[in-house]
């Protein structure tokens, strides 16, 4: 099988007795979850560190993972958001997937890696470029909700407000995203 | 090229390592589950609860579990904010029966008003008259009984399914919601490829509560074969059917009693785009609903521009829902509702500033779709980027009505309170494309400009400029050291 054709399901099975396939399932969401989390701390070792944990967490969870969807990215930025959740809450990243897997080198980041993190941060995309014609609080619940897949009352949670309110955010926003492809030429 | 390529190689030894590791356990249980006849194992369970399942239906007996609890997130019980109240008195099943694709007990649907002049509409499984939930897919312990709903409970996530009644106290509202449970109960599973680690009523009784500890728990992701898409709503009196196509075939279905109800419940598919997220409006939208039909004979054909309403709503033109008549607007002018608004500057303990605003009210508003909307424009951020805050709260006249910004960057900072009303119907391109592209604003209530003392800060276009909330959001957000 080509990891290059696998699907992710695909991948993290055959993690379990190929680590080339693990390599390739990280190759495949590597920059992704750096900028995820690179746009949300503004700090490209925190954002190293963060992606080590998130994958790490996926490889010692990828024997459980089933689904019938060909993509994990729902599965992989839950476990992200998870992490950085728990970060924020205790102040420092965790390091506990990673001691599980017998990982206890820290990161060290070279200036040339430093600036390979903080350019996926600035690469913004035409899903961002789109978002970013939305007004904040539509914006901010549509990048949660469809962006993150984040759940309702997650996003509620966060940001003090009733789940309610998110969903009109979100419906109204996608209202809007729409007029504005419609408008488009 | 990987960006971190440290990462990568600890990753790729720590899998190899676990390869390694893993190969004499599988050998070790292949060798238990021979020594235990663990292969059949499954026969037996299959065959014991097939029996059971015979028994129970043999016996025609409907069993009831407990009733579903209310939601964490109070629904339906703030007579005066959001959404409003349950209207007693209001709660009516809609005489309304659709089969679920797997079989068992059929799909309903239910209406209600609220306090704060809405409708709203609820779908769930139809059992004796009531709307339930059911014990599968992890809900209720997997019970296999059914549990009535109340409006409090949430049911599959009934929370933004209300719209303003028409000055007839009708409702007119169109849904669609896809990967719904089968089960009619959200918040124990979720949509394939999206397991989660938390359950819903943690993460929202822990909202309120962050001194609650963080309890970790694992959820499964739904089946897919228990997940379905729901297509519903009201139409009105004057609706007789709808035309819809699924699976290259076209169906017509007769719209329900005089409320005009339609349901239609179908499998999700793997890779369907229609993942949660509702959509609705006058007609329905993004569904497989493709034309109305009329008792006066007139059929809308939905478009893609369908969503936008009014003129937009149909092929030909037409304003919908046929039979809809506006609610009394509040029709406040201008003169009426002008009031001066306070701005005061707020240094914070990090020096830096935050701006306080405030006005006295001079109507009163009692409408979950009426309020104050205050804007604040920050210089050299896009229009787009302004800062808000609107009030989901009845309001007094004379009652103060305050916020307060993020804080700020130097510079003149420029805004406006403005009072929103009932989404009208639009007439017009130029509204549709003001009202979606710039929110729509409203009636104007007062402005304000305020100088934020420092340097002005130059612009960096090569970077997004982000809005005064979203630096809110990162410092919430941003790791402390």
């Amino acid at each position: 099988m080509s990891f290059l054709e696998a699907s992710d399901d695909e991948l993290l099975a055959a993690s379990r007795r190929d680590p080339d396939a693990f390599a390739a399932f990280y190759d495949r969401y590597e920059r992704s979850v750096v900028g995820y989390f690179a746009r949300r701390t503004d700090d490209p070792e925190v954002a190293a560190d963060l992606t080590a944990e998130v994958f790490a967490a996926a490889l010692g969870a990828s024997h459980r993972y089933r689904s019938e969807n060909p993509s994990a990215a729902g599965w992989l930025f839950t476990i992200a958001h998870n992490k950085l959740l728990k970060s924020l809450r205790h102040g420092r990243v965790e390091a506990d997937a990673r001691r599980r897997l017998g990982i206890r080198e820290p990161i060290e980041l070279a200036a040339e890696e430093l600036e390979q993190v903080e350019s996926a941060a600035s690469s913004s995309g035409w899903v961002t470029e789109l978002l970013e014609r939305l007004p904040p609080l539509q914006r901010d619940a549509i990048r949660a909700r469809i962006v993150d897949e984040r759940s309702y009352p997650d996003i509620a949670g966060e940001l003090q407000t009733s789940e309610l309110v998110v969903r009109q955010r979100v419906s109204r926003g996608l209202s809007k995203l729409r007029a504005e492809l419609e408008e488009q030429p | 090229m990987t960006l971190l390529p440290q990462v990568r190689n600890q990753l790729h030894e720590a899998a190899a390592r676990r390869a390694r590791r893993r190969l004499p356990r599988v050998a070790a249980l292949a060798d238990w589950r021979r020594r235990r006849g663990w292969h059949r194992t499954p026969l037996i369970a299959i065959a014991v609860g097939l029996g059971l399942a015979g028994v129970a239906l043999a016996s025609g007996v409907i069993r009831f579990g407990a009733p579903a609890p209310k939601a964490p997130v109070q629904l339906f019980t703030a007579p005066r904010t959001g959404d409003g109240a349950l209207t007693p008195g209001t709660v009516r099943m809609l005489p309304i029966s659709t089969p679920d694709p797997a079989g068992g007990a059929p799909w309903g649907m239910r209406e209600f008003a609220t306090s704060r002049g809405l409708g709203c509409i609820e779908v769930a499984r139809l059992v004796a008259g009531k709307l339930v939930a059911v014990g599968q897919d992890y809900a209720f312990g997997d019970d296999g009984l059914y549990h009535e709903l109340s409006v409090s409970s949430g049911g599959a996530g009934s929370a933004d399914w209300c719209s303003t009644l028409d000055r007839y106290h009708r409702l007119y509202i169109n849904q669609t919601w896809g990967e719904q449970p089968a089960s009619a109960w959200q918040s124990r599973c979720y949509a394939p490829g999206s397991p989660g680690t938390h359950t819903t009523d943690e993460l929202t009784m822990r909202a309120g509560r962050p001194e609650l500890p963080a309890r970790q728990i694992s959820l499964p992701p739904c089946p897919l074969k228990d997940e379905r898409n729901l297509y519903f709503g009201l139409l009105g009196p004057d609706a007789k059917s709808i035309t819809y196509v699924l699976s290259g075939q076209r169906h017509t279905l007769a719209t329900s009693g005089p409320e005009g109800a339609y349901l239609i419940v179908t499998r999700s598919t793997i890779g369907q785009l229609l993942t949660g997220v509702g959509a609705g409006g006058v007609v329905p939208v993004d569904g497989p609903i493709r034309e109305i039909h009329y008792r006066d004979g007139a059929t809308c054909h939905l478009t893609r521009r369908s969503w936008i309403g009014g003129a937009y709503a149909c092929t030909p033109s037409m304003q919908v829902p046929v039979g809809y008549v506006a609610p009394q607007a509040l029709s406040y002018t201008h003169p009426q509702v002008e009031t001066p608004v306070d701005a005061k500057l707020i240094r914070t303990r990090h020096g830096r500033y935050e701006l306080r605003l405030a006005i006295s009210s001079r109507v009163a508003l009692a409408n979950a779709e009426s309020g104050y909307d205050f804007a604040w424009y920050v210089p050299g951020a896009r229009f787009e980027n302004h800062g808000g805050y609107r009030t989901e709260s009845d309001i007094a006249v004379g009652q103060r009505v305050s916020t307060t910004t993020c804080p700020l960057p130097p510079g003149t900072i420029h805004g406006t309170v403005s009072l929103y009303e009932p989404d009208e119907v639009f007439k017009h391109k130029s509204e549709v494309v003001y009202a979606y592209k710039y929110e729509k604003t409203g009636i104007l209530v007062g402005s304000f400009s305020v100088r934020v003392p420092g340097a002005a800060r130059t612009p960096r276009p090569e970077r997004e400029t982000p809005s005064p909330l979203a630096s809110c959001s990162a410092r919430v957000l941003r790791p402390s050291s």
